[in-house]
């Protein structure tokens, strides 16, 4: 039986209200849930490699999302926001991982694609840092600007080029590298 | 120096991830350093397909929110209303020290037979209130 007092009781009398309003309603979350989900959870699942730890950020990701005072008005923004509540909370994983130095590589993802050259290039972007993933992914993947790059990695927009191309120059010598040569890939019917 | 950038940098980027090049662009592609580079990684990107989330319920995301929200909410607000009782009890103890004669006090003090048991009992029964003072604010949190 919870325990009684005074404070309790007059911060629940104060607050009733004032935690039933999230800055959306729930039909508007669930538009937007509809929109984003998807490309926030490939988003995640390659970033991180890990399917479940992926659907573990997303569902943070979602609720600290709703637990902000105010987001922006722009729909376009509002993603932008949600991609990097999802960014920083993957640096986070990223940061515990190393202090515990068990780091989950995206190869080792049983429920990678079945592809061959899917797994291999799963492969090899784990080799690059997760900021040059993010980087990689944001730009060729969600096809972001470097206006909304710079906005979900927290980077300065002058800096968000310069990293990008040095973090596509390093994945590109790491697909050369490995044999995944651009007639290889790009010409595959998708 | 190599050219970190080119103006139809995003041209390819489109055309590598649909998969529908005309002819001038792919030729540009092979001859332009950053194409080729954007060129490959956007098409080795596009190889690695991730399924759309199973096992997430939004509604039941929604909800949690809620609940998250509302004790973020009421823990702020009980931190204040908590502090204020720290500061009422601490103004009432010192109103009443006031109103103490403490030179009768004293005077009663010195004159009292086992002075030092009792000042070992004040101090042991002060002690014992600021530390169940602190432990009740600890719990309040």
């Amino acid at each position: 039986m919870p325990r009684f007092s005074p404070a309790s009781a007059l911060a629940g009398a104060f607050t009733s209200d004032a935690a039933r309003r999230l800055p959306l309603t729930e039909s508007e979350f669930l538009a937007m849930y509809a929109r984003t989900a998807g490309p926030l959870a490939g988003y995640l699942r390659r970033l991180t490699g890990d399917g479940a730890l992926a659907e573990d950020l997303l569902q943070d990701a979602y609720i600290r999302f709703l637990s902000v005072g105010r987001l922006p008005d722009a729909d376009e923004h509002r993603k932008n926001y949600l991609f990097r509540i999802a960014t920083n909370l993957a640096r986070d994983h990223f940061r515990s991982a190393r202090r515990r130095e068990s780091i989950a590589a995206p190869a080792a993802d049983p429920a990678a694609p079945a592809q061959a050259d899917g797994r291999d290039v799963w492969r090899q972007l784990a080799r690059l840092t997760p900021r040059d993933r993010e980087l990689l992914l944001l730009a060729y993947v969600e096809g972001l600007t470097h206006q909304e790059i710079a906005e979900v990695t927290g980077l300065m927009r002058a800096s968000v080029r310069p990293l990008l191309f040095r973090a596509r120059q390093r994945f590109a010598r790491v697909l050369r590298h490995a044999g995944l040569a651009p007639d290889a890939i790009a010409s595959r019917p998708r | 120096m190599t050219p970190i950038i080119c103006p139809r940098e995003r041209d390819v980027r489109d055309a590598a991830a649909s998969g529908r090049w005309p002819a001038d662009l792919a030729g540009h592609a092979e001859r332009c350093d950053v194409c080729r580079d954007v060129r490959l990684v956007t098409s080795a990107l596009a190889t690695t397909s991730a399924p759309p989330p199973a096992d997430v319920e939004p509604r039941a995301l929604f909800a949690c929110a809620r609940h998250v929200r509302r004790i973020n909410v009421e823990s702020r607000i009980s931190f204040i209303v908590t502090l204020t009782q720290a500061v009422a009890l601490i103004g009432a103890a010192a109103l009443l020290m006031s109103w103490v004669s403490w030179a009768e006090v004293v005077r009663v003090w010195s004159a009292a037979p086992g002075r030092n048991a009792w000042i070992f009992f004040t101090a042991g029964a002060g002690l014992a209130g600021a530390l169940g003072l602190s432990r009740w604010l600890r719990e309040e949190q």
